[in-house]
């Protein structure tokens, strides 16, 4: 009887606890399958919002390109208030400056903002615009960015064969002159080897006995330079027919900068100086406006960062600025004398390793070495693709990319 | 004897019933909760969709390819999205405002959605705003 009882009694609490068990078991399963589809949901809320902060922020990128394209003014006038350069964006040439995007009507919610920066001394044509945008009640952030084309100046000439001395007129030694100019050479190396380029191109010389051409010998006559001043296989090539000089048409400087103008060369000194950059920085100045009348006695450039010189109008108002003697220069050295030779007239230079480009003739050279180097004219010669119009603010093709905010 | 099996048998049968009605209460539970999850992941399936036809619209229209179109109809496992984009010009023309919506008929959520707005007659629609630049692109083989 006992042993009946017993028997049964299990029974029952075993088929209760199956019971509960597999209830338990289906309500786990249920619990896992429905948290699992949560974290799915919350997850594709979370790509939503994602989503919208870089909707957002590509909003703010079309807000800060329109703010460049709509306003007319160079892309000089939007750096005036220099702001620190996003992260990723470091080295002394980089100019950055932060600009006021409004909210998206549609998006007020979302806070937008952007900054433009530019490296001035490699493409200070090329302006990277990096827009950010974060919405506090999604607690999302993108940032993106994407480089513009601005026509800050128009591309300088590809010249096939720079000489190593430009001049506007002629040239002459000065009594006891120390002088040396090499043309670029195959073999690349300084005064030595086959010359590939002219050692002297004049845009001017003197048709003297009026037969309304230049000879070759007034062209000889025109460029005096001592053979000993000159490397063995360089060439003096003069025009073959006689141009006038008054009004003087910067035929030097249009030969090798082109359509590049005064006020090009100004902005992209002033926004170098107004950065920081010296010689000494690394890397260093490259563009150096000089207005000042005093004598140049500071070596600059490399081979790695020539630069280009120029001695303006203003600093050639009685005579032009001559160069220490020991001075070097890599790059490229302009003096604007226009078309007036006797501002030029006994002038000493340095020793040039590029392309000396002088605005009139060059007379009675005291002192100075000119020595031809395939990067003499790199300071100034920006890459602009091929084919492309540089006077239009232009997207760069494939340069929009989503940034880490 | 009789009696005290009639008694035991009794209580077998009230511990079937005990043991019945808990799994069948508990098994009401769980087919409820799983018919929400399944319920919950067809509107994620379907709002994920949803996304991607907007985000896909969006694209279109920044890259300013020809043949986006501004309205159209795309039905994936058996739901119809509608798919709008209105464009408007801002900023002297220098920026495109672009407003995409997509639609799904579907009944209400069984979890409302943040960014989702229930349209009435079980309508569900997401709606996304943005701004692409008008300025060409260079479109050449190579850049600084």
């Amino acid at each position: 009887m006992t042993r009946h009882r017993t028997a049964r009694r299990p029974r029952g609490a075993i088929t209760l606890l199956v019971a509960i068990g597999l209830v338990t078991l289906a309500g786990l399963t249920s619990l896992f399958s429905a948290r699992s589809v949560l974290v799915d949901q919350l997850a594709s809320r979370n790509h939503a919002y994602a989503v919208q902060a870089r909707l957002a922020a590509d909003a703010a990128l079309a807000a800060a390109q329109a703010m460049i394209a709509g306003s007319g003014n160079p892309v000089e006038a939007f750096f005036t208030t220099p702001s620190a350069c996003p992260a990723g964006v470091a080295g002394a040439q980089w100019q950055c400056s932060d600009l006021p995007v409004s909210t998206h009507p549609a998006m007020p919610q979302a806070h937008l903002s952007a900054t433009i920066a530019r490296d001035l001394v490699r493409s200070p044509h090329v302006v990277r615009v990096y827009a950010g945008a974060s919405i506090s009640a999604h607690q999302s952030r993108a940032q993106v960015q994407e480089s513009l084309f601005v026509p800050v100046m128009p591309p300088a000439p590809g010249l096939a064969a720079p000489a190593a001395l430009v001049l506007n007129g002629c040239l002459s030694e000065a009594m006891g002159a120390n002088l040396r100019v090499c043309p670029l050479t195959r073999q690349g190396d300084v005064c030595n080897g086959t010359a590939i380029a002219p050692a002297v191109l004049t845009h001017h010389a003197v048709d003297t006995n009026l037969d309304g051409r230049v000879s070759p010998a007034e062209s000889m006559d025109c460029l005096a330079l001592k053979p000993a001043s000159l490397s063995a296989s360089g060439d003096l090539i003069g025009p073959g027919t006689p141009a006038a000089r008054s009004p003087c048409t910067r035929a030097a400087w249009r030969s090798v900068l082109g359509d590049i103008r005064n006020e090009h060369l100004q902005a992209w000194s002033r926004a170098q100086e107004s950065i920081g950059l010296t010689a000494r920085t690394s890397p260093p100045r490259t563009i150096y406006w000089i207005d000042s009348p005093a004598d140049w006695h500071q070596s600059v450039g490399t081979a790695a960062h020539p630069v280009l010189l120029v001695f303006s109008a203003l600093a050639c108002g009685q005579r032009c600025p001559s160069m220490g003697a020991g001075v070097r220069i890599v790059g490229s050295v302009l003096v604007e004398s226009g078309c007036n030779d006797e501002k030029m007239r006994g002038w000493q230079g340095g020793t040039i390793e590029g392309q000396l480009v002088v605005e009139s003739g060059l007379l009675e050279w005291r002192s100075g070495a000119v020595l031809a180097r395939p990067e003499g004219r790199n300071a100034y010669t920006l890459h602009w693709p091929e084919g492309m119009d540089a006077s239009r603010l232009q997207r760069i093709q494939g340069s929009w990319s989503e940034g880490t905010p | 004897m009789t009696s005290r099996a009639g008694a035991q048998g009794g209580l077998a049968l009230i511990d079937a019933l005990i043991a019945s009605a808990v799994l069948g209460i508990g098994l009401a539970g769980t087919t409820q909760l799983t018919l929400k999850t399944f319920r919950l992941a067809v509107e994620n399936r379907q709002h994920t969709v949803a996304q991607l036809l907007a985000q896909e619209a969006m694209d279109c229209w920044h890259l300013h390819a020809q043949g986006c179109p501004a309205q159209d109809d795309i039905v994936v496992q058996g739901v119809r999205y509608a798919r709008q984009v209105q464009s408007t010009l801002r900023e002297g023309g220098w920026v495109l405002d672009l407003q995409v919506s997509v639609a799904w008929a579907n009944g209400p959520p069984a979890i409302p959605d943040v960014g989702t707005k229930q349209v009435g007659d079980g309508t569900q629609r997401i709606l996304w705003h943005s701004s692409a630049s008008t300025l060409p692109l260079w479109v050449g083989v190579s850049s600084p």
